[in-house]
């Protein structure tokens, strides 16, 4: 059933983007609420300025549009094209802005509540010093950890947009994770 | 199950819903540890909410953007044709330039022979400069002598045609670039004073040489500008030329006026104009009517020296030329080391059939009028010339 589903999807897929090669405004409008929203969330978790994470998105789309129009038949999987790309677009724009984490970590933690307990306010530290311990991993494991925890990718569309065996994607995760955990256990998060 | 599997495992049950203490529940805490960072990981990423209206706006600059790109598009096709334009154009270009290479090693005879003669053509009509396009037409002439060299190595029996420098032996032999030309008996001391001459030879290859069947003046076509230089020198479009007391001037030779020249090839860099047309500066439309000498690059545009003939000077209508006859004492009497005065003998020496042969000149018509007409008619002329030279007693009537 969920087979015959996303058999039902890709299908779909395909022909929006027959379509919106065709330039054709609803196919384009349906790609973009498909998504917008994904593309979104993976930029925001890996970047945490909504500026930056709306520059990045709009550069996708814009790659997205750019290459309907002068690089024919190169999208073959829509999904994996848009998530590769702004795999790349977010490796670009750390490579420009790369700084050693040098800015307080306090600046990038969001507003809490003053109802907020203390135990809450040390959980969203923690997740803050998770989302920057990843710009430290390989490109890989953040795009391994992004597609499937924070997208909620599965093993074969994760595998599909990074070009890799679901074996080497299994494999990529587990090390990536394995990575994060050696850096909080250094940092003393997971002895307490 | 190893610890890769056991978290894999534990990874797939908590993204299928599972409760995080459910799925740690007996796990090594190693791996509890890495499933709760992706538990963590996921619960972070439920932080980056996207607020509705940063999407809708985002929506409507995109697909305004798409607009543009449609817009765009017909440029968007130009460059897409580009590369393919680009790969044609390579392709014509390569197999044009092998098909030229492949026909330079031609000989007449061979299929390629005509694409190369086409070449050729093309060469010499994108050629403007006389100087460039005379210096062409000598390159090609050496080319045809060229050619016949080669099938007279490979022993083939062709008529064959070619123009160059005609070269006198020790024993007299005549020959051009070392081609040996044979002589039918009846033209036996006829060409001895024609040495050094540029000449055009139609002929049948022989075990021997080439058997000759007319041999006649190169003719060269020249314009451009008139310029003088300090010692009196003319050149025409840069080349250099003489005249001589025969040369035919219509209109006033004056330096930086535009002229059109017909002359024969005299030394390596020089010419003797027979004729110069001048062109009407004001107008710039030629003064007298064009004469009608064609740029003599195929041999049988030329005018005929033997086949039974002398060699003459080529009058006005280019085509005539001075009947050969056994008791033509004229031709006997020229100096014989003198290539002008051999090309372009004495007006009281040399019979002009053309002139007089003028069939249907109204009463009006001026001796300069017949001339002009001839000049509009040569084809006409050519067969009365043609009919002209071969009846000796005709040439006599004119002379007289």
């Amino acid at each position: 059933m969920t087979q015959d589903k996303k058999q039902e999807s890709l299908i779909s897929e395909k022909r929006l983007l027959t379509l919106a090669k065709k330039n054709q405004q609803e196919a384009l409008s349906q790609i973009h609420d498909r998504y917008y929203p994904q593309i979104w969330r993976y930029v925001c978790f890996r970047l945490q300025d909504t500026h930056s994470c709306e520059d990045i998105v709009s550069e996708v789309f814009y790659r997205f549009l750019k290459t309907l129009k002068t690089k024919k038949h190169t999208i073959k999987n829509l999904q994996a094209w848009l998530f590769g790309t702004t795999h790349h677009v977010v490796m670009d724009h750390w490579r420009k802005k790369y700084r050693k984490p040098e800015t307080d970590l306090n600046q990038d933690l969001p507003i809490t509540n003053e109802e907020s307990t203390e135990q809450e306010t040390e959980k969203t530290i923690r997740l803050e010093n998770v989302k920057l311990l990843m710009k430290d991993l390989s490109e890989d494991y953040q795009q391994v950890l992004t597609l499937r925890f924070v997208n909620g990718f599965s093993l074969e569309e994760t595998a599909k947009t990074m070009h890799k065996s679901v074996g080497a994607v299994k494999v990529l995760q587990y090390r990536a994770v394995q990575s994060l955990r050696k850096e909080l256990g250094q940092q003393g998060w997971l002895n307490e | 199950m190893n610890k890769e599997a056991l978290f894999n495992h534990a990874v797939q049950r908590l993204s299928s819903g599972e409760p995080f203490s459910e799925v740690t529940k007996n796990l090594p805490e190693e791996i509890k540890e890495m499933v709760m960072i992706v538990a963590e990981i996921q619960q972070a990423s439920e932080q980056s909410s996207l607020i509705p209206q940063t999407q809708t706006a985002h929506k409507q600059k995109f697909l305004s953007k798409a607009v543009e790109h449609k817009a765009a598009s017909p440029f968007s096709i130009f460059l897409n044709l580009v590369p393919r334009l680009a790969i044609l154009f390579l392709v014509l270009g390569i197999s044009l330039t092998l098909t030229g290479l492949v026909s330079a090693q031609s000989v007449p005879g061979d299929v390629l022979y005509g694409v190369k003669r086409t070449f050729e053509q093309v060469q010499l009509n994108l050629t403007n400069a006389s100087s460039g396009k005379v210096q062409l037409e000598e390159v090609f002439d050496a080319r045809r002598v060229r050619e016949v060299q080669k099938m007279f190595e490979s022993q083939r029996r062709d008529e064959v045609q070619f123009a160059g420098w005609l070269d006198m032996s020790v024993k007299g032999r005549l020959s051009i670039e070392g081609l040996p030309l044979i002589f039918p008996a009846d033209f036996a001391g006829q060409v001895d004073h024609l040495g050094n001459a540029y000449v055009e030879v139609t002929g049948q290859l022989q075990p021997d040489g080439v058997l000759v069947k007319s041999l006649q003046l190169r003719l060269f076509n020249l314009s451009g500008v008139l310029t003088q230089s300090e010692d009196n020198q003319w050149f025409i479009d840069g080349v250099p030329f003489e005249q001589s007391p025969e040369t035919r001037i219509v209109g006033v030779l004056k330096a930086g006026q535009q002229a059109d020249m017909t002359a024969v090839h005299i030394m390596d860099e020089r010419f003797l104009a027979l004729v110069i047309v001048i062109r009407d500066q004001a107008e710039g439309n030629i003064t007298n009517p064009p004469l009608s000498f064609s740029p003599s690059t195929t041999p049988s545009d030329s005018p005929s020296l033997l086949e039974n003939t002398l060699p003459v000077v080529p009058t006005l209508t280019r085509r005539v030329t001075t009947p050969l006859t056994t008791n033509n004492q004229n031709v006997e009497n020229e100096p014989t080391n003198s290539l002008i005065n051999t090309a372009v003998p004495s007006k009281t020496n040399t019979p002009q059939p053309a002139l007089t042969e003028t069939e249907e000149p109204e009463e009006s018509h001026t001796e300069e009028a017949q001339e002009t007409e001839e000049m509009e008619h040569p084809a006409t002329k050519t067969d009365e010339a043609d009919n002209t030279k071969h009846t000796p007693e005709t040439t006599r009537t004119n002379q007289g």
